[in-house]
């Protein structure tokens, strides 16, 4: 028997609401359909559980998304997940163009945690939502007969306090992109690698990404590397890149050019 | 405003840093080093190369630029000029660019460049197949 538990105890799923109906007897006895839970954090894992770091078995979409039991897809996970919760995608390769419009981090287990495009000229990750971290993982494109036509992480709307740390990002046309619909206020940017791209990252003309912050990492051997316009005949050339801060970062080994604004 | 600190740009072929809209930027103890290695005219370490507008206040202090630009000879180190004319169809001279406040101070600036032409630090339009107007950027400062 185990002994006596004092103080405050966490439990997996919590419930965040729910009646007892005979609050004069020692424990919690629900009313049928009145408590509902829900997890803070949900794991995913492919069909293998080789290298994995956080899950026990190999995913499935029908299962509760714990560590024991995890789900096969990130877009799983997202679709259950609520603003605040971490998802953890273990070791694996996962063919997925998911759009995180949730204020969520998604956590790989470094660049073990692979995701693929589901289609050569799609985006892997498309940040849609405030407040998105993506770390620990490696966004890999397809690469067409040296003309990639995907991209890893997509902007194309208003978003802010954005964060992507130790991410590789390789073989797209653009390894992060801000289309000429974005509006990115607030994007950190951390020790990640983007590389064997066209563009290691490319902000269009039309676009808009305030405070910038680069540290650490490389973007290295693209075509072009950091980028705000290549368009030198163009009189109405990108001006909404403000606020860029880039400290102990390496550009180089581009076919093109380092830096381009 | 945009700040580099401590960044290294190196083995870009053509450019290391290039820039044609600029304004209010620092760059401190950057490293740009064996860039513009291509034949390519104007292969450089940093090329500002400013068109349509006008542009003030760029500093580049406290930095390497080395062995850059060297296969050519409009190559450089550190190229700065505000464009008036020239072009395709002379489209830079429809809305002529202005730079105004550059200070370039305490870098170490060694072995860029080839031929006549090349230049550690070049202010202006290269004199290698130019034939249009050079106004060059304003205030500049190069203690």
């Amino acid at each position: 028997m185990s002994t006596k538990i004092a103080g405050n105890v966490t439990y997996q799923p919590f419930l965040i609401n729910g009646t007892d109906d005979a609050t004069g007897t020692p424990g919690f006895q629900p009313v049928a359909g009145a408590c509902s839970g829900a997890f803070t954090e949900y794991y995913v894992n492919d069909g293998s559980t080789t290298d994995d770091q956080y899950t026990g078995a190999i995913g499935d979409d029908t299962n509760p998304g714990t560590a024991a039991l995890p789900f096969a897809t990130i877009t799983k996970a997202l679709n259950v997940a609520q603003a605040g919760n971490t998802i953890w995608v273990d070791a694996g390769i996962y063919a997925s163009n998911v759009t995180v419009n949730k204020e969520v981090t998604i956590k790989g287990a470094g660049y073990t945690t692979k995701l693929t495009s589901v289609t050569t000229n799609g985006n892997i990750i498309t940040v849609a939502a405030n407040n998105v971290t993506i770390r620990d993982l490696h966004l890999e494109g397809t690469l067409i007969e040296n003309s990639s036509a995907t991209r890893g992480i997509y902007f194309n709307s208003a978003v802010s306090g954005i964060a992507v740390t130790n991410v590789k990002s390789s073989l797209h046309q653009y390894a992060m992109y801000a289309d000429n619909n974005a509006d990115v206020n607030g994007l950190t940017v951390t020790n990640s690698e983007f590389l064997a791209s066209g563009n290691g990252f490319q902000v269009e003309t039309s676009a808009k990404v305030a405070n910038l912050t680069i540290t650490g990492g490389s973007i290295s051997n693209n075509l072009y590397g950091f980028s705000s316009t290549a368009n030198g005949a163009a009189t109405n050339n990108q001006t909404g890149l403000t606020g860029v801060s880039v400290t102990r970062h390496n550009l180089h080994r581009q076919y093109f050019k380092g830096l381009i604004f | 405003m945009y700040l580099l600190p401590g960044t290294t740009f190196t083995g870009n072929t053509l450019k290391g840093l290039y820039f044609e809209k600029l304004n209010e930027a620092s760059f401190d103890n950057i490293t740009v080093d064996n860039n513009g290695t291509s034949e390519t005219e104007h292969a450089a370490g940093i090329d500002i190369n400013l068109k349509f507008g006008n542009y003030s206040t760029i500093e580049i202090k406290n930095s390497t630029i080395s062995n850059n630009g060297k296969s050519n000879n409009n190559g450089g180190g550190i190229l700065v000029k505000a464009r008036i004319s020239g072009g395709p169809s002379g489209i830079y001279g429809t809305n002529p660019a202005t730079l105004n406040n550059v200070s370039i101070h305490n870098n170490f600036v060694t072995t860029n460049g080839a031929g006549t032409w090349g230049a550690g630090i070049r202010i202006g339009e290269s004199n290698n197949s130019f034939t249009g107007t050079d106004v060059g950027p304003t205030a500049v400062a190069n203690p």
